[in-house]
């Protein structure tokens, strides 16, 4: 098995997420947000129609 | 009790040396390639090491990958409200091109400019309505740099408006008036201009001509050239098909030999011919997002100067290759009435410019009074992976993120239904080309292949 990815960070909680979801139920009004990889951009660079093709 | 993840998404793909399995999960960040009997052993669950496994996210407790589930989607969702918003705006919907495929080829556009009373409204709108977001603006069409003297000073008044308020300027032109306008846009801070161009002279012209005929691509050409030398960031768009795709290869020629791939300030965008609203005269010619893709990869074993030209993503493929990490789960990949909106000189609202100025679809007004379409904005806000019921059970659907909302209505007449991507098999053909190394060799290959190498 070889990883393509570099090895994940697993440094302490840095922050907590306020927002609340009406899609994921209750009981998630804060959730401790665990310190991650990056969080790297999806999006395209496209200035225009990008995202729909 | 433990589980393979449900966003494991595990394929074979050709390498250099045969075939080798990649192992993707978006949700625990994870990717790796495996060869023959590690993939055999992961299928029926007796893989030595089930420790990685777990370390990895792709065994699991179906509870904690839940629990990891919503919180990857509430930070998603708290780091889009902070995105940098695109805001188009449409001053016209006329154009001096007559592209063959044009999706806006049976709107009725109305000459001239609007008035700078429509001009400050749909700068006052961003002032009130969007102050504190981050933003940009964006000129779209139609065509916004048209000759008239209508069209030009509302330009340079437009662009004024936008660097009084400190916001970048990006361009969507067809290229045309480029070089003339470029001293004009510059005033603003140019975040790019993207202009498109479909193969060499002779193919581009063919399907990007001057309404009533004439060739364009040489004043494209020379616009892009002095947009670069002074430093304009250029976003070359290509859009292809089955006509003009065998030819991408010459337009990377030209784009190598002139100097735009050494720019940091040049980069490429490919957008797939397809029909939106529109039959198109020659669907013929059209692919699947898949076909495109396939005979792309094809291209660039035949051409590899394609890849100094563009380097296609095939979703995370390319991105894994750059970063050795995965870009974070898309619960959504639609920024309509999200992280995009689209104005029109009518003085309406429109979700995004696939949408824009297409009658009924408008989300309000800006001009001549500000009135929202309050339930169609929240159906495009809530639009997710988690509010199409068909991307609940989808092991893609977090590369994926539900498509277009704009196709997906055009397709199958609602919004909350998804535009689905051959993301598998999409990766695949990107495995292939960013990896082609595969993976070391089985153990049964390894001894195979050491007696070989005694033997001779």
């Amino acid at each position: 098995m070889k990883s393509l990815t570099k090895k994940k960070s697993s440094k302490p909680v840095e922050k907590k997420i306020t927002k609340i979801s009406d899609k994921l139920g209750k009981g998630l009004v804060q959730t401790e947000r665990k310190p991650t990889e990056a969080q790297c951009c999806a999006k395209t660079s496209a200035t225009a129609v990008g995202c729909h093709d | 009790m433990l589980a393979l993840s449900r966003y494991n998404i595990i394929s074979r793909f050709e390498t250099g040396k045969g075939s080798s399995y990649f192992l993707v999960n978006p949700l625990s960040g994870h990717a790796d390639i495996l060869n023959e009997e590690e993939h055999q052993k992961l299928l029926n669950g007796n893989f030595p090491d089930q420790q990685l496994l777990l370390e990895k996210g792709y065994l699991v407790e179906p509870a904690q990958e839940q629990a990891r589930f919503r919180e990857a989607y509430l930070r998603f969702t708290e780091d889009r409200d902070k995105d940098e918003l695109q805001i188009f705006f449409v001053p016209t919907y006329a154009c001096n091109f007559g592209c063959t495929y044009c999706y806006q080829s049976e709107y009725q556009p109305e000459p001239g400019w609007p008035t700078r009373e429509k001009i400050d409204a749909f700068f006052s709108y961003l002032d009130r309505e969007l102050a504190g977001k981050k933003k940009y603006v964006t000129l779209f069409g139609g065509e916004p740099l048209l000759p008239s003297k209508s069209a030009e000073a509302g330009v340079e008044y437009f662009v004024e408006e936008a660097a009084k308020r400190g916001l970048e300027l990006a361009v969507v032109t067809n290229g045309f008036y480029l070089k003339e306008r470029l001293g004009l846009l510059m005033k603003a801070k140019i975040r790019e201009i993207q202009v498109t161009l479909d193969g060499p002279a002779e193919i581009h012209d063919r399907r990007r001509a001057l309404k009533g005929g004439g060739p364009t691509f040489d004043r494209i050409v020379e616009g892009v050239d002095a947009a670069l030398e002074l430093g304009v960031p250029i976003n070359l768009r290509v859009v292809v098909d089955r006509e003009n795709l065998p030819h991408l290869h010459r337009l990377a020629d030209i784009a190598i030999a002139r100097g735009w791939t050494r720019s940091a300030k040049f980069k490429t965008q490919i957008g797939r011919n397809y029909e939106l609203y529109t039959c198109q005269q020659a669907p013929g010619k059209l692919q699947t997002r898949l076909e495109l893709y396939q005979e792309l990869y094809q291209e660039i074993l035949k051409h590899p100067q394609i890849m100094e030209f563009h380097r296609p993503a095939f979703h995370v493929a390319k991105f894994l290759f750059d970063h050795q990490e995965l870009p974070g789960p898309v619960f959504d990949s639609c920024p309509g009435c999200k992280t995009e909106w689209a104005f029109d000189y009518s003085g309406k609202i429109y979700p995004c410019t696939a949408m824009v100025g297409k009658q009924g679809e408008d989300v309000g007004t800006y001009y001549p009074k500000v009135e929202l379409k309050n339930d169609a904005i929240s159906s495009w806000q809530d639009r997710d992976v988690l509010s199409i019921s068909a991307c609940k059970s989808c092991p893609v659907a977090l590369i994926c993120g539900g498509g277009c909302a704009a196709i997906a209505k055009s397709k199958q007449g609602t919004i909350g239904s998804p535009d689905c991507r051959p993301v598998r098999e999409l990766l695949e053909i990107g495995m292939s080309l960013y990896f082609p190394e595969g993976t070391p060799e089985t153990e049964t290959e390894k001894t195979n292949d050491d007696t070989r190498n005694q033997c001779c």
